[in-house]
């Protein structure tokens, strides 16, 4: 057994590291690291760039696209890696944010509360994911749709912690190392993108490294993984959880942003919209998740001097389909496949030239 | 009036509905192996339609006709033009589908006719007679036959008919299927016509208690949705055994407990089935050859 062991490790150990093709990097999301984080870097610069150039109306809503942008990455796990959908995204949200106003309200620290909130999160998460990993597929959307419609009602059945229909506030005075944490301030904004880049950089490194492989190969063969000895429900478990994880931080961004939350903020199609944000910008990419959030918050609010806002369902409808006609593999990957095609194309006019 | 029973036969009739609304589910589902979240969406336009039939003047019998034949019309081009052609990237991407029919939809709606409720008229307001102390309605009585038959219909349809025999089969295994002849494209098309006009008959029967708007009818899929998961996601009796319990234990939850805890329930209630039978009450375990 042990010499087995022994042959084992000293082949893995020898046998080279394989760069991906072109094609099979595009289509995985994995590979080329300093490339995507280069991307991601520069996506960040000009998100802050505009925030910072724009109006306080429209920088708040950058603000809030950046949010659901965390919360969408978190999604993407669950979506782009297991293949499974997740309606919970707006759940999570919801659980981080009133945990932060309720530590917080019982005089906890704010730094503190915030922490705890989103341990909380988590672990709500993977309790949570125990049994609707049970699901196979698309069935999640069943059970995730359930929760995220119980979560306003459930709100005001809990008054004495949500504070019912009337809601609840933020701290106020939540200032850690000066930085002014509230609206549509400028230091809002660049928390909210320093804290999604280092989580996208997390992500990224975990997607190249063991984890992303055996959630991969969880979501893409099951019974292959099963049978070389990954436990899937195991790893199912885990990237549900790192997903609520992520909805718990953005939960408590949401709830420092907006400053008083309340039951009508969580409504199901928060979850929705999460979702439908991941699809469209790309299931399997970094940066593809900031411009899912971008999708989600700041397009409805660009939208409202063309169509009425009743008609943004149209407009998102009428995306999310040409997004899955095109194959459902989203923007970024799609962006991705078309540069390298673009730029042989300019070389080869030059050479010609 | 005794709360307990109130709540317990009532619970019964709406049980009913609520299973109504998930074999709408489970017929798309046996065909095609996804759920549509579309399904409220559509009915809602042939209610719409129904509703303006009604207001020029057409009786009860011709509103229900256009509401039926709408949504029917509805979910064929649905699934027929959207959902089905997007079953080619696989099983995901045509669910999705079905919530971005559902955004396009419910925008429409919002559009044209506004998100205000309306009041949409039922098949009778008279008392029926009382039955435990509970005094049921026309309107119960007739959402309750004309839901037991539907059940019996589609029970029949999958196990005896031909039609539904085959559509059974292109879900099960669909290479056997095509080998032998089976039209599984047009197939599919059948079950997104026939969820079509179950929901249209969904709609009538939820429109009068909910009142009529863009979403109201999606909120009774919820129930459905739990429905299909606690009975099983291929059966049909399940779905009729769980929606019935679903309708009582909503109903007591209200009554004793607090009508915003309702879906809280629903969800728990849901989980709590899938950790001691993962597929269902009544749903056959999926075998996999390794």
């Amino acid at each position: 057994m042990t010499l087995q062991k022994d042959v084992e490790t000293q082949e893995s150990a020898r046998r080279p590291r394989r760069r991906l093709s072109a094609r099979a990097a595009a289509s995985t999301g994995r590979g080329r690291v300093p490339a995507r984080l280069l991307t991601l870097a520069v996506v960040a610069v000009a998100v802050l760039a505009f925030g910072f150039a724009s109006a306080p109306s429209v920088r708040y809503a950058v603000i809030l696209s950046v949010i659901y942008a965390i919360a969408i990455l978190g999604n993407n796990a669950v979506l782009g890696l297991l293949g499974e959908m997740n309606l919970s995204g707006g759940v999570t949200m919801a659980l981080g944010a009133y945990g932060f106003c309720w530590f917080s309200a019982q005089g906890m620290n704010p730094a503190l509360a915030a922490v705890t909130a989103v341990l909380l999160t988590a672990l709500v998460s993977a309790v949570i994911a125990i049994p609707t990993t049970r699901l196979r597929g698309i069935f999640t959307a069943l059970a995730t749709f359930a929760l995220a419609y119980a979560i306003p009602t459930l709100a005001i059945y809990l008054k004495d912690i949500t504070g019912g229909d009337e809601g609840t506030s933020a701290p106020y005075d939540f200032a850690p190392f000066g930085l002014e944490l509230s609206g549509s301030t400028w230091d809002m904004l660049t928390t909210v993108v320093v804290i999604f880049v280092l989580l996208g950089a997390l992500s990224l490194y975990l997607f190249n490294a063991r984890p992303g492989t055996t959630a991969l190969v969880v979501g893409e063969a099951e019974l292959a993984g099963t049978t070389t000895g990954i436990s899937h429900r195991t790893v199912k478990v885990v990237v549900w959880t790192w997903a609520g994880t992520l909805g718990g931080i953005a939960g408590v961004l949401y709830a420092l942003a907006v400053g008083f939350i309340g039951p009508t903020g969580f409504s199901f199609m928060l979850g929705v919209w999460i979702l439908v944000g991941g699809v469209i910008a790309g299931p399997r990419s970094v940066w593809g998740a900031l411009l899912g959030g971008l999708f989600v918050g700041l397009l409805p609010v660009e939208l409202q001097s063309v169509v009425p806002p009743a008609a943004t369902g149209i407009i998102f409808g009428a995306i999310l389909l040409i997004a899955l006609l095109a194959g459902g593999r989203g923007l970024a990957e799609w962006i991705e496949r078309a540069a390298p095609k673009m730029t042989e194309l300019i070389r080869r006019r030059r050479a010609a030239s | 009036m005794d709360l307990l029973q109130a709540s317990i036969v009532l619970g019964v009739v709406v049980g009913i509905v609520y299973a109504l609304s998930g074999a709408g589910l489970v017929v798309i589902f046996r065909t095609s192996g996804y759920i549509s979240f579309a399904q409220g969406d559509i009915a809602a336009v042939g209610l719409f339609v129904g509703l303006a039939a009604y207001k020029a003047g057409g009786g009860y019998g011709l509103t229900a006709v256009t509401v039926i034949l709408v949504s029917t019309v509805l979910g064929g081009l649905v699934g027929g033009l959207i959902t089905i052609p997007l079953e080619r990237h696989g099983h995901l991407p045509a669910a999705l589908s079905t919530i971005g029919v559902g955004l396009i939809i419910g925008g429409i709606l919002n559009v044209t006719v506004g998100g205000d409720p309306r009041a949409f008229p039922e098949v009778s307001s008279a008392a029926a007679f009382d039955f435990a102390g509970v005094r049921l309605g026309w309107s119960d009585i007739v959402g309750m036959l004309a839901s037991a038959a539907i059940f019996i219909g589609l029970g029949f349809f999958f196990r005896r008919s031909r039609i539904g025999i085959a559509m059974r089969a292109v879900n099960d295994n669909r290479f056997a299927g095509q080998i032998l002849g089976v039209p599984d494209k047009r197939l599919k098309l059948v079950g997104w016509i026939v969820a079509g006009s179950l929901s249209g008959v969904l709609g009538l029967f939820v429109a009068p208690i909910l009142s009529l708007s863009p979403v109201s009818v999606n909120t009774l899929l919820v129930f459905g949705f739990c429905a299909i998961v606690i009975g099983g996601f291929d059966s049909i009796f399940g779905a009729l055994v769980a929606g019935v319990s679903i309708g009582v234990l909503s109903n007591l939850t209200s009554a004793y407990v607090d009508p915003n805890l309702v879906p809280t329930v629903l969800w728990a209630a849901m989980l709590l089935v899938l950790l001691i039978r993962p597929n269902g009450l009544f749903g056959r375990r999926r075998l996999v050859r390794v």
